[in-house]
């Protein structure tokens, strides 16, 4: 290859070398999809061997969004991080920001590049990123995913290149990078349709900052979904039979709207409902990530072109896609998260959001990040800018979690993510409420009626009856009762009968 | 007037005799701005007229925000409200949401018409819109405000107009309107600047649907803002320090970036504070209220632009600004409010955003509208929209209330309007917070050291230190107390020496 000419080749660990004890490294990769993954794994067996010896190592670490097991989790491992923005999802990775020993940034998407390139986040010392191909004038072809890897190549004082082998040479046709500039930016971003390309089928970078490229042939790790229990094909036909009566009367195109799914499997299994629905028109999606049941939609011809920000597609799906390049290329577009994610083009497109959360209270503002208000999951990610921006906004979950120990529908969130003043429709296996143009107490009344599970009805509604009054009723007192229930007895309601639950799940 | 006598010229008494029990009737007005005022106070007759009967009669109210003294107060005196949105002000209506007599609907502004627009608010029986002109072929010429004005022209049933001669005719040269088609054929919304034009300078209804048109000569009520108080002033001292740190450190640009500022005292404060420091270069404004303090930086040159959606003006102001349309109206442009409160505008234009909170928890989620999480203040309004997408988000509030009995910094806030994932700097009278790139811990540190009171600051470190361990640290047991404390013994702090505070 050419670039082997111009760049030095280097072996991971010879890279890994550079990088210093407290310096600011981003990676590429949204998902698990386009991430560095040999330099990270020898920072991480240079951190080992470092504290072997007793000598400090850790470094801040930014990426796109999360980067899964292979990455997250090898650094945490080797106890190689200090700070991590703007998403995770790895156990260990996880469980050492709750023990307060990696400080977590956990940041709106779209916000991430715009707040490194606004110097919010200090300087930023290395950039390794997932390529290609890279040619001696600097132009980065990326590989599954674009993420935030423009800004960190264009901000970043040295940048490793890993050319990655194993994917297609012709990704390049999907990409469509462009960076924006910094505000005030006066022109609009030109987008009209999920397919609209407005940038180049590269990133850039000076060369001059390239201090090494590293050769590797690995696909990405993605783990494949979990087949669809009873309660998830339940939400799916739920969110199905709402979408479809919006449809009805008229408050849907019939030409329909660009969905945004959120990440895992309940949105897969989503995905695959609205797919199999006869009733419900070809559609487009203006989303984050393109995961494994839309392959197979495509295909069908049920969706007819697709945004996102990274293919976040198991291996086989992903081999599948790269030996069909011809019919895939044209019909999906990969952007960067800043557009992917961008707060006006998903208001101008109309998205329909529907994202997974943990839990939402009576009143509608909904928790997706934090168990108990205080342990992390994985973060907000890009429900956010969805919900708030969308115009249809949909958060759903199952009514229950742990056997009927837990009630999704509580009193008050502890963390609230997305506010009622932004949640539109929530939806449970039970039923959905679509809360548009309603007060808290109504809210309150079609939220516990449509969607808590029968067991925990009565309780929230008793709830409500011993609190004040108010526009929002709240007893301060026992706002988190049930949340401190389950802390000390393991469940929310001690008294429940879980057999007459079990039942239900 | 040439075209009044196309339309049915009634009386308000006459036209709101058409108004049935249970209707849905949108009001022009954004704040007191351009709000109708006849026909809402003949409704509000009509209604205690008919109580007075025994018979039912309350009606469903949008506008375009609040507008306390033209709307809210005289339909809730008269209990004629069962449903109100998407923003409200004023006493009665306040405790009639809170008393659950009326439902309130608290939203987004730049939402609504676009809510409106699909349906999702149900239909819109009739529009009440005070204009300065109303021709034949039904342009309809707005006055202070735009708001959710022509949303409500297109979509009303029925349509009655105020025609307001105290207003200038000039104000269309200010006007800025047009209505986004549905989604998803909408185009970018092509603001270059705070004062970019993109439509036309009246609003459009079916001349069909007008039943009647009445006439007035009545100001809009807008109060004075009182003089900013010492800790307003400090707040504002504070803010001003750190947008000429953030310019000096480039991260704000030398032309620098376009303001918005809430509603009040302490933004009021804020501009008077920018306008006193000669180095904050001239600035534009892309905001939704046009407020008393903004007319003198214009004069002054310091302020060269502002986009709005309402000329919220005491009347002196406002008589200065139509004896000076030469100079103001090149420099000001109304929009509607899906345009002054664009989420993709407001992030393109990089706007740095100012609003007030009642409280900020030590993890920096705001609660900008409910007291106890419970009792409605105002609203969540355009904070919401400015704080997420604005290039750098501020809050503010005084750091202490009530004689020191109530701190603004609380363990956790019992009602979220803005959270931390979209909050950004925390401003008090004691200092400022920056939390950008922080975990929640260390924002914790800094908000408890440079924003809360010293006697509340040993209470919040103790209520962090005696927490569950997590990624944040709470207590769920609590996390009220403060609140609890204050609604049962009238103090924050019971054992709190109030003494030592003043």
């Amino acid at each position: 290859m050419v670039y082997a000419r111009v760049f030095p080749v280097l072996s991971a660990e010879e890279a890994a070398s550079h990088i210093p004890d407290g310096a600011m490294v981003a990676l590429s990769g949204f998902s698990n999809a386009g991430t560095a993954k040999l330099v990270p794994r020898a920072i991480a067996k240079r951190a080992r061997e470092l504290h072997g010896a007793g000598k400090p190592y850790k470094i801040r670490l930014i990426t796109g969004s999360s980067s899964g097991n292979d990455i997250d989790e090898e650094l945490a491992q080797a106890e190689a991080l200090s700070w991590r923005a703007p998403f995770q999802s790895a156990p260990t990775l996880r469980s050492q920001i709750n023990r307060q020993l990696v400080q977590y940034v956990d940041m709106h998407l779209a916000h991430a590049p715009q707040t490194l390139q606004a110097g919010f986040f200090g300087k930023l010392d290395y950039a390794i990123i997932e390529a290609t191909d890279v040619t001696v004038d600097g132009r980065v072809y990326l590989t599954t995913s674009i993420g935030a890897s423009p800004t960190y190549l264009k901000n970043a004082d040295r940048v490793f290149i890993e050319i990655n082998d194993y994917h297609s040479k012709r990704l390049p046709e999907m990409a469509d990078v462009l960076l924006l500039r910094k505000p005030p930016r006066e022109d609009p971003i030109p987008i009209h349709d999920p397919l609209t390309k407005i940038g180049y089928p590269y990133a850039v970078v000076d060369p001059k900052k390239i201090v090494g490229v590293i050769t590797t042939n690995e696909p990405d790790q993605i783990k494949p979904f979990t087949p669809m229990d009873w309660r998830a094909q339940n939400i799916a036909d739920n969110v199905v039979r709402f979408l479809f009566g919006e449809m009805i009367s008229g408050r849907i195109p019939t030409e329909f709207l660009p969905l945004q799914a959120g990440v895992g499997n309940l949105a897969n299994s989503v995905m695959a409902a609205l797919g199999s629905n006869p009733y419900i028109p070809p559609f487009k999606m203006y989303s984050v990530t393109f995961q494994d049941s839309l392959v197979d939609l495509m295909e069908k011809g049920k969706l007819v072109g697709a945004s996102a920000s990274g293919l976040t597609l198991t291996v086989e799906m992903l081999r599948h896609v790269r030996s069909n390049m011809d019919f895939f290329a044209p019909r999906i577009v990969l952007r960067p998260q800043e557009i992917s994610d961008d707060a006006g083009v998903v208001r101008r497109l109309g998205v329909i959001a529907i994202n997974p959360a943990i839990e939402a209270d009576i009143y509608g503002n909904v928790n997706s990040s934090h168990l108990f208000g205080t342990d992390i999951v994985n973060g907000i990610g890009g429900s956010g800018e969805f919900t708030r921006n969308s115009y249809l906004s949909i958060l759903m979950f199952p009514s229950t979690a742990m056997e009927g120990r837990i009630s999704a529908i509580v009193p008050m969130c502890p963390h609230i993510d997305s506010n009622e003043h932004s949640v539109q429709v929530l939806v449970t296996e039970n039923g959905y409420a679509d809360v548009r143009g309603m007060g808290p107490m109504q809210r309150a009344r079609k939220i516990i009626d449509n969607c808590a599970h029968p067991a925990y009805r009565d309780y929230l509604n008793a709830y409500i009856s011993s609190s004040g009054p108010g526009h929002i009723r709240h007893d301060l007192r026992k706002a988190f009762e049930l949340h401190r229930n389950f802390l000390e007895y393991g469940k929310m309601l001690p008294d429940l009968d879980l057999t007459e639950v079990k039942e239900r799940i | 007037m040439p075209a009044i006598e196309s339309f049915p010229h009634l009386s308000p008494e006459e036209a709101v005799s058409q108004i049935p029990n249970g209707a849905t009737v949108a009001f022009s007005g954004f704040t007191n701005a351009g709000a109708a005022k006849l026909v809402p106070r003949a409704l509000a007759q009509r209604a205690e007229e008919l109580h007075a009967k025994q018979k039912p009669f309350r009606i469903r109210v949008l506008s375009g925000a609040s507008s306390e003294s033209s709307i809210d107060e005289p339909l809730a005196k008269a209990h004629a409200m069962s449903f109100r949105a998407p923003y409200q002000s004023g006493r009665t209506l306040r405790a009639e949401i809170n008393d659950q007599e009326v439902e309130y609907v608290d939203m987004h502004l730049s939402t609504l018409p676009q809510t409106v627009l699909e349906g999702f608010q149900g239909k819109i029986d009739f529009a009440v819109v005070e204009a300065t002109e109303l021709t034949k072929d039904g342009r309809v010429y707005l006055t202070t405000s735009i708001g959710a004005t022509p949303t409500y022209l297109k979509c009303a049933d029925r349509v009655i107009i105020e025609l307001n001669r105290y207003h200038s005719p000039r104000l269309r040269e200010m006007s800025d309107i047009f209505i986004m088609p549905p989604p998803p054929h909408r185009f970018p919304v092509p603001f270059h600047d705070a004062l970019t034009k993109l439509g036309y300078p009246y609003a459009v209804v079916d001349p069909r649907k007008v039943i009647a048109v009445m006439e007035n000569d009545e100001p809009d009520t807008v109060l004075p803002f009182s003089p900013p108080d010492q800790r307003s002033e400090k707040i504002a001292e504070n803010v001003v320090r750190f947008l000429l740190d953030e310019m000096l450190a480039g991260r704000i640009p030398d032309d620098f970036l376009p303001l918005q500022a809430g509603v009040g005292n302490v933004a009021n404060a804020v501009m008077g504070a920018l306008e006193k420091n000669p180095y904050i270069p001239p600035f534009t404004m892309f905001t939704e209220v046009f407020q008393d303090s903004l007319v003198q930086l214009m004069e002054d040159g310091r302020l060269t632009a502002a986009s709005t959606t309402s000329l919220t003006l005491t009347p002196e102001k406002l008589r200065h600004i139509y004896d000076n349309m030469d100079f103001f109206t090149p420099r000001i442009v109304l929009r509607p409010q899906e345009f002054s409160n664009h989420p993709g505008v407001i992030r393109r234009l990089g706007v740095i955003s100012m609003n007030t909170a009642l409280e900020v928890d030590i993890y920096g989620n705001v609660n900008a509208s409910h007291i106890y999480g419970t009792q409605i203040m105002h609203g969540i309004g355009g904070s919401g929209e400015f704080t997420r997408n604005a290039y750098i988000s501020i809050y503010m509030c005084p750091s202490i209330g009530k004689g020191g009995r109530l701190s603004s910094i609380v363990p956790m806030c019992p009602h979220i309007d803005n959270n931390e994932h979209s909050v950004q700097i925390i401003v008090t009278d004691q200092g400022l917070a920056d939390l950008r790139g922080l975990g929640p811990m260390q924002r914790a540190e800094k908000i408890i050291n440079n924003c809360a009171h010293p006697a509340y600051r040993d209470y919040l470190w103790k209520y962090v230190e005696n927490s569950r361990v997590g990624h944040i640290r709470h207590n769920l047991e609590k996390a009220f107390e403060l609140h609890l404390n204050l609604m049962e013994t009238g103090c924050m702090l019971p054992d709190l020496d109030l003494s030592r505070i003043q």
